[in-house]
C-alpha cells in the first residue's frame, strides 16, 4: 500500500505538463477539473500512504523509492528517489490537503481572469515542486524542489506582470531568495564533501557515527539556515514577503502562508540531528526566530493593508516555528507548521473573499461593519483570528503553547519572554484587523457598498472546511497537562526526530505557563477592543504622542530603505560602473576581438575549401604523407 | 623496410609539392573568355554540360556487371564437392539476388532501346 | 555461441532492401509511399530480433560475424537512425522530386553495410561492410538527379571515397603481411608480442586509421564533407552525418581500444598522431563553421568538429562515454537536420541563415525544438550534449589529457557562437521576406518530438541508457 507514494508528486507533474502544452485550447471547466483533481488524487494517495506508514514498523523508516539515477559522475551520485517517513507524510498531507482546498477556491477567485490556464499550470507546478522538496530522499533533489518552488513563487507573484508593482515584487522575491539559496547550496556542497553522499539516511548516520565534528556541523547548519531565512522570510531576508502580496490571494494563501515559506522549518526539522549536534547553530535559529516573531509582529500593528498585516503575521508565526526548532522541540515546530497551514490559509482566503466582495479593496480604513454583509466570511475569519491568537481549544493554542513551554523548559527564558510578548501583539493586531474590517462604522464608498456580496460556493466551501480544521486540528497534539499520552503528533514524528532533553516541568508550572499565555492573548484582544471599538480616539492620540515610533513602525523600520541605501543602490551603481568601464571596453572588446580573429582564421582555412576535387585529394594525400612520415621517424 | 615507406613519403611529398608550387608560382590571368567552355571566338549557344542518352553504355554496364558476377561461379565449381549442400544453398541465394537485380533492370526498361 | 540467429538481423535488412527494389519496379507511382512503411516494418522486425539477442553472444561463419552486446547496441542505434531518416524523408522526397523506391532500398543496403561492420572482428569483413555502405552512399548522394550539386556531391564522394578505400586496403594488406592475420584480436596479439614486425604493422595501422579518418571526417581527411553534405538530399545528409561517422568510430573503437590499452611502447606514435588530428579537427571544424551561412554547411562543419571530441573519448580510452556521446549525437544531429528539412516546400528548400529570421515566432514548435538541438550540440545543460561532453572531458582529465581537454573546451566555446547565431536569427531578427513552408508533415514532427525526447532524456535521466552502455562495452574487455 505504501509503495505507490512516489505517485504523489508525479500526478501534479503530469497535470502541469498537459496544462502547459494544451492549456490554451482546453475549456476552463476542464482545466479547473483537472488541476483540482490532480491535487486531490495526490491527497488521497498521501492519506493511503499515511495509513500504510502507520502499519509499518518503525525500523523500516524511511521507505525509499528510487526511480532512477539522475546524476552519476565519478563517486558522486544523486538519484531521483523519494522517501516516505512521518515528516514527509505530514508535509505531503498539508501540501496536498490545503493545496486542494486552495485550488478549489481559486476556481471561484480566478474565474474571470484571462490567463486562467497559465494560473493553474503554475499552481500545479508549484504543488509538484513542493512535493519534490518534502519527499526527496537526498539534499540534491531537495534543492531542485527548493529552487522549483522559488521559481513558481516568482512566477505567481508576478502573475499580473502588466502591473509594474507585481513584476517588481516578483523580482525582489527572486533576488532576495537567491542570496539565501547561495548560502544553502554552499551548505549542500559542504555536506557532499564531508558526508560523500546527499542521502538523508547517509547524513544522519554520518552525524550519529561521529564523522562530522561540531565545528563542521555548525558551519553547515548555519549556511543551511541562511537559506531557510530567505525561503521562510526571517530576519534579515524577510523583506520580500510583504511585497509578495501583489500576487493573487489564493497564491498568498498557498505559497506565502501555508507551504513554501514553511520549507525552511521543514528543512531544519529534516536536518534535526545536525542542529542537535551543533548547539551554537540551534541557538542562532532560536534567537533569530524569537526576534523575528516579535519584530514582524510590531510591524503588523500599524499596517492598513489587510494582506500585508497577514503577511507580517506569517513572518512572525514562522518565527515561532523556528523558536521550536531552535530549542530542540522540532515536533512542536512541525506541529505549529501544521496548524498554521490551516488557520493562516483560512485567514488569507477569507481576506480574499473580503476583497472579492469589495471589488479588490485592500485598505482597512475603507472597510468596517462588514459583519452583516458577509455572514459566512465573518465567522470563518473570526475562527482563524481566534486560532492564531492562541485562545484555548483552537488549534493555534496547542501548537504555540507547545513551543513556548519547550522554550521555557529548555531554560531559554529570554526567548520565551519574547514569544509571550509576541503573543500579546499577535492577539492585538489580529483583532485590530477584525474590528476595523467587520465592526464599527461603515467607511466604504457607496458604489462599492452596492456590490457587496458573498462569494460563490467554490470559495466559501473551502473556507468552511478550513475553519473546521482550524478548530479541531490541534487535538492530535494535546499538551501533557491533559494526560500523559495524548500528544499523538509528537509520538508519530518520534522515529524521525531525535528525542531531545525531556521537558522536566512540574504539572503546576505547565499550568502556569498555559494560564500566562492565555492571559496575554486575552489582554491583547482586550486592548484591541478598547482601542478600536470602545475608544477609537486612543490610537490617534497615541500616534500624536509618539509620532516617531509610529512612523518607524509604519515605515517598517525603514529596512527597505536601509537595504536600498546599503546594498541595492551601491550594487546597481557599481554594476553600472563596471558595465561602462569594464564590460563595454574590456570584455566586449575582447569578445569582439576573439570573434573577429576566429572568423579571420576561419576565412584563411576556408580558402582551402576550393570545391575542386583535385585539391581535396591533394590535401588528403598531404595529410596521409605527413601521418606516415611521422610514424616513420 | 623503412626505405620502401621512405620512397612513398618522398615521392608523395614531391607530387604534392609540385602541384602546390605550380599553383603558387604559376601566373593567374583569367578573363571571362578564358573561363568560357569554347574559345573559338563565337558566343556559345547552350551550357557546356548537358545530359545525353546513355543507351549503349547502359547495356554495356549491365553486361559487364552480370558477366563479372558469373566469374564467381568458377571457384565455386572447384570447391563444390568439398562443401556439398551448403554450397548449393549459398549459390542459390547468390543467383536469387542476381535475379532480383535482373528483374529490376528489366522492369525499369534498361533493355529497351527506344522509350 | 554459434548460431544462425547471428545472421538473422542482417538477412532481414538485406531482404527488405531487395524486396523494396522489386516492389519499386512493379508498384504504380502513386503507391510508392507504401515503400517507406514497408521498410519501417522490416526495421521494427529487425529491432525485435536484435533486442532478443541481447546478452546471448551469437556468432556465425566461424566467429567472423558475431553479435556481442556492443554490436547489438550499435546495430540498434543504427536502426533508430535509419528509422528516423526514413520518417524525415517521406514527405521530403515527394516534395523535392526524388520519389523513388531506390531511395529506401539503398538506405537499407547502407544500413546492412553498417551492421556488417559493427558485428565483425575481421578486417576483411569490415572492409566488405564498408564497401556495401560506401557504394550505397555514393548513389544516395546523387539521388537528386535534376540537381547539379547533387551529382557533383556524388562524384566527389565517390572519387575521394575510392582514394580513401585504397589507403584502407593497403593498410589491411600491410597488417596481414606483418601479422599473417586479418583478425583484430590476433593482430593485437602480434603487436603485444611484437618483435621485428614493428614498422610494417605500424604503417599498416596508420593507413587503416587514415582510411577510416575519411569516413569519420577528421581533418585533414575531411574536405569532402561540406560539399557532399550540401549537395546530397537533406535527409541523406542527416544520415551521412551520423551513420557512417558512428560506424567508423565503432570500428576504430574495436581496433584502437585494445591497441592503446595493451601495446605499450610503440603506441605513442599513433597516440600522438591521434591527439594532433583531434586538435586539428576541433579547431578547424569550428573555425570554418563560423564563416558559413548555409545551414547544411554549418552542420557539416559542426559534425567535423564533433568527430574531434569523439576522438578525445577514444584517446581517453573511455568506451562508455564514446558510445554515450554517439548515442546523444545521433538524436541531436538528426533532430537539427529534421528542423532544417521542415523549412521547405515543393521544389524549394530554405537553407540560408537569412531564411531563418523570425522563424522562432512564426513556427514556434520548429523554432523551439531546433533551439534545443542547437543548444545540445553546443553542450548546454540540461541537454544530452552537455552530459556527453562532460563525460568525455572528465574521462580525458582522468587520463591526464588536460591540454586536449582545454583545447576541446575552447573549441566548444567557439562553436557556441555559430550555434547561437542561428537561434539569434530565429528569435531576434526581423524577417525581410516571406518564408512559407509546407507544414503538413507528420513524420517529420514525430522525428522532432522523438529527438527532443531523446536529447532531454539522455540529458536529464541518462541512468538506464548508461547501464545498457556499460553492459555493451564490457564486450571489449
Amino acid at each position: 500500500m505504501t509503495d505507490i507514494f512516489w505517485l504523489i508528486p508525479f500526478i501534479p507533474a503530469m497535470s502541469t505538463l498537459i496544462l502547459a502544452i494544451f492549456g490554451q485550447k482546453l475549456p476552463k471547466k476542464y482545466i479547473s477539473f483537472q488541476a483540482c483533481f490532480a491535487v486531490f488524487a495526490s491527497f488521497i494517495i498521501s492519506v493511503i500512504s499515511l495509513v500504510g506508514l502507520l502499519q509499518t514498523s518503525h525500523e523500516s523508516y524511511p521507505l525509499v523509492k528510487n526511480l532512477f539515477s539522475w546524476i552519476h559522475a565519478g563517486s558522486f551520485k544523486a538519484d531521483l528517489s523519494f522517501q516516505l517517513d512521518p515528516l514527509s507524510a505530514v508535509m505531503a498531507l498539508v501540501v496536498t490537503g490545503v493545496g486542494f482546498l486552495i485550488h478549489v477556491y481559486s476556481v471561484g477567485y480566478m474565474a474571470n481572469d484571462k490567463s486562467y490556464s497559465r494560473y493553474f499550470t503554475y499552481l500545479n507546478l508549484f504543488t509538484f515542486a513542493m512535493l519534490i522538496l518534502v519527499m526527496s530522499s537526498n539534499v540534491v533533489l531537495m534543492f531542485v524542489g527548493w529552487e522549483g518552488v522559488g521559481l513558481c513563487s516568482y512566477l505567481l507573484i508576478g502573475f499580473w506582470f502588466e502591473k509594474h508593482s507585481a513584476a517588481n515584487a516578483g523580482k525582489k522575491a527572486f533576488i532576495v531568495n537567491r542570496i539565501g539559496d547561495a548560502a544553502f547550496i554552499i551548505g549542500i556542497f559542504f555536506i557532499l564533501i564531508y558526508v560523500g553522499s546527499g542521502e538523508f539516511t547517509a547524513i544522519n548516520s554520518a552525524i550519529s557515527g561521529g564523522a562530522i565534528t561540531q565545528g563542521v556541523a555548525t558551519l553547515i547548519a548555519v549556511l543551511l539556515f541562511v537559506g531557510a531565512t530567505g525561503k521562510s522570510a526571517q530576519i534579515p531576508l524577510y523583506v520580500w514577503l510583504p511585497d509578495a502580496m501583489e500576487g493573487p490571494t489564493p497564491v498568498s494563501a498557498l505559497i506565502h502562508a501555508a507551504t513554501m515559506v514553511t520549507a525552511g522549518v521543514y528543512m531544519v526539522s529534516r536536518m534535526n540531528l545536525l542542529y542537535t549536534l551543533s548547539v551554537d547553530a540551534a541557538q542562532v535559529v532560536a534567537v533569530v526566530g524569537a526576534v523575528t516573531a516579535i519584530y514582524a509582529a510590531t510591524m503588523a500593528l500599524t499596517q492598513n493593508d489587510i494582506k500585508r498585516v497577514l503577511a507580517y503575521s506569517t513572518i512572525s508565526q514562522i518565527g515561532y516555528m523556528f523558536i521550536g526548532c531552535g530549542v530542540g522541540a522540532y515536533a512542536a515546530g512541525m506541529f505549529h507548521l501544521y496548524t498554521h497551514a490551516f488557520f493562516k490559509s483560512l485567514l488569507f482566503l477569507a481576506a480574499g473573499s473580503v476583497m472579492h466582495a469589495l471589488s479588490g479593496e485592500l485598505d482597512m480604513r475603507k472597510m468596517g461593519g462588514l459583519r452583516k454583509y458577509l455572514p459566512l466570511t465573518y465567522p470563518t475569519f473570526l475562527i482563524g483570528a481566534i486560532a492564531i491568537s492562541g485562545i484555548p481549544f483552537l488549534s493555534g493554542f496547542f501548537s504555540k503553547d507547545a513551543i513556548l513551554t519547550h522554550a521555557f523548559a529548555s531554560g531559554q527564558y529570554f526567548v520565551w519572554a519574547l514569544g509571550i510578548l509576541g503573543a500579546v501583539l499577535t492577539a492585538f493586531y489580529m483583532f485590530r484587523l477584525i474590528f476595523l474590517t467587520f465592526h464599527g462604522k461603515e467607511r466604504m464608498t457607496p458604489e462599492v457598498k452596492k456590490h457587496i456580496h458573498e462569494p460563490p460556493p467554490a470559495m466559501t466551501v473551502p473556507l468552511v472546511i478550513l475553519a473546521f480544521f482550524s478548530i479541531v486540528a490541534g487535538f492530535i497534539g494535546l499538551p501533557v497537562v491533559f494526560g500523559k499520552n495524548l500528544n499523538w503528533f509528537g509520538h508519530f514524528l518520534e522515529p524521525v526526530i531525535k528525542k531531545s532533553h525531556e521537558a522536566h516541568l512540574t504539572l503546576g508550572t505547565e499550568w502556569l505557563l498555559i494560564i500566562i499565555s492565555v492571559a496575554v492573548a486575552l489582554i491583547g484582544i482586550l486592548i484591541a477592543y478598547i482601542f478600536y471599538i470602545k475608544k477609537p480616539q486612543i490610537p490617534h492620540s497615541l500616534v500624536a504622542r509618539f509620532p516617531f515610533i509610529y512612523k518607524l513602525l509604519y515605515n517598517k523600520y525603514y529596512v527597505d530603505e536601509i537595504y536600498n541605501a546599503t546594498f541595492v543602490n551601491p550594487t546597481i551603481k557599481g554594476s553600472e560602473l563596471i558595465y561602462d568601464k569594464f564590460d563595454l571596453k574590456v570584455i566586449d572588446g575582447a569578445v569582439n576581438g576573439t570573434a573577429s580573429s576566429a572568423s579571420f582564421f576561419g576565412k584563411i582555412l576556408s580558402y582551402f575549401q576550393t570545391g575542386l576535387i583535385k585539391d581535396y585529394a591533394l590535401i588528403f594525400l598531404l595529410g596521409a604523407i605527413l601521418f606516415i612520415a611521422y610514424l616513420l621517424f | 623496410m623503412i626505405e620502401l615507406f621512405l620512397v612513398f613519403v618522398i615521392f608523395g611529398f614531391l607530387g604534392v609539392l609540385l602541384v602546390v608550387m605550380n599553383k603558387l608560382l604559376g601566373p593567374k590571368r583569367s578573363n571571362p573568355t578564358k573561363e568560357s567552355p569554347f574559345e573559338c571566338g563565337s558566343p556559345y549557344l547552350q551550357d557546356g554540360i548537358n545530359p545525353f542518352p546513355l543507351k549503349y553504355s547502359l547495356v554495356a554496364f549491365l553486361f559487364l556487371l552480370f558477366d563479372i558476377e558469373v566469374v564467381f561461379f568458377f571457384p565455386w565449381a572447384l570447391v563444390f564437392k568439398e562443401i556439398g549442400i551448403t554450397a548449393l544453398i549459398v549459390m542459390f541465394a547468390y543467383i536469387f539476388i542476381l535475379l532480383i537485380g535482373f528483374i529490376y533492370a528489366w522492369k525499369k526498361g534498361a533493355f529497351q532501346w527506344e522509350r | 555461441m554459434n548460431s544462425f540467429s547471428a545472421l538473422i538481423p542482417l538477412l532481414i535488412i538485406v531482404f527488405a532492401s531487395l524486396c523494396i527494389m522489386i516492389l519499386e519496379a512493379f508498384l504504380k507511382k502513386e503507391n510508392k509511399d507504401y515503400l517507406a512503411y514497408i521498410s519501417i516494418i522490416f526495421l521494427v522486425v529487425c529491432g525485435f530480433f536484435l533486442v532478443r539477442a541481447w546478452n546471448k553472444d551469437f556468432s556465425y561463419f566461424n566467429g567472423n560475424l558475431f553479435l556481442d552486446n556492443l554490436s547489438l547496441f550499435f546495430s540498434f542505434i543504427f536502426l533508430i537512425t535509419t528509422f528516423l531518416v526514413i520518417l524525415i524523408s517521406m514527405k521530403y522526397i515527394s516534395l523535392q522530386g526524388v520519389n523513388c523506391g531506390e531511395y529506401y532500398s539503398l538506405l537499407l543496403l547502407a544500413l546492412s553495410g553498417m551492421l556488417i561492420m559493427v558485428s565483425s572482428g575481421d578486417l576483411l569483413v569490415i572492409f566488405l561492410g564498408l564497401e556495401v555502405l560506401s557504394i550505397s552512399s555514393y548513389s544516395l548522394a546523387g539521388l537528386r538527379r535534376k540537381d547539379e550539386k547533387s551529382s557533383e556531391a556524388a562524384i566527389k564522394y565517390f572519387l575521394l571515397g575510392c582514394f580513401a578505400s585504397a589507403f584502407l586496403v593497403y593498410g589491411i594488406a600491410l597488417l596481414y603481411g606483418a601479422t599473417y592475420s586479418t583478425d583484430i584480436a590476433s593482430i593485437i596479439n602480434h603487436f603485444q608480442s611484437g618483435e621485428s614486425l614493428g614498422l610494417m604493422a605500424l604503417i599498416g595501422l596508420g593507413m587503416f586509421v587514415i582510411g577510416f579518418g575519411f569516413k569519420i571526417a577528421v581533418v585533414p581527411f575531411h574536405m569532402w564533407t561540406p560539399d557532399v553534405y550540401e549537395g546530397a538530399p537533406t535527409p541523406i545528409t542527416a544520415f551521412f552525418s551520423v551513420g557512417p561517422k558512428a560506424v567508423g568510430f565503432a570500428v576504430l573503437l574495436r581496433v584502437l581500444y585494445p591497441y592503446l590499452k595493451n601495446v605499450q611502447d610503440s603506441s605513442k606514435a599513433i597516440f600522438l598522431l591521434l591527439c594532433i588530428i583531434s586538435v586539428l579537427t576541433m579547431v578547424v571544424g569550428n573555425l570554418i563553421a563560423l564563416r558559413q551561412t548555409n545551414l547544411k554547411r554549418i552542420l557539416a562543419y559542426s559534425s567535423i568538429a564533433h568527430a574531434g571530441y569523439l576522438l578525445i573519448a577514444i584517446l581517453a580510452q573511455d568506451n562508455a562515454s564514446l558510445v554515450f556521446y554517439l548515442t546523444v549525437y545521433i538524436f541531436m544531429n538528426i533532430g537539427a537536420f529534421a528542423a532544417v528539412i521542415a523549412l521547405g516546400k515543393k521544389d524549394k528548400e530554405y537553407l540560408e541563415l537569412e531564411d531563418y529570421a523570425g522563424i522562432g515566432f512564426k513556427y514556434p514548435w520548429i523554432g523551439a525544438t531546433f533551439s534545443v538541438f542547437l543548444l545540445s550540440l553546443a553542450g548546454f545543460p540540461p541537454t544530452g550534449g552537455f552530459l556527453a561532453k562532460f563525460y568525455v572531458f572528465s574521462a580525458a582529465v582522468r587520463q591526464d589529457l588536460v591540454p586536449l581537454v582545454i583545447i576541446g573546451v575552447l573549441a566548444s566555446l567557439i562553436s557556441v557562437f555559430y550555434y547561437l547565431r542561428i537561434i539569434v536569427y530565429m528569435y531576434m531578427k526581423e524577417p525581410s521576406y516571406e518564408v512559407d513552408i509546407n507544414i503538413d508533415n507528420p513524420g517529420l514532427f514525430l522525428v522532432l518530438f522523438l529527438c527532443l525526447y531523446g536529447v532531454l532524456q539522455l540529458g536529464i535521466f541518462p541512468g538506464n541508457v548508461l547501464i545498457l552502455i556499460k553492459q555493451a562495452v564490457t564486450a571489449l574487455l
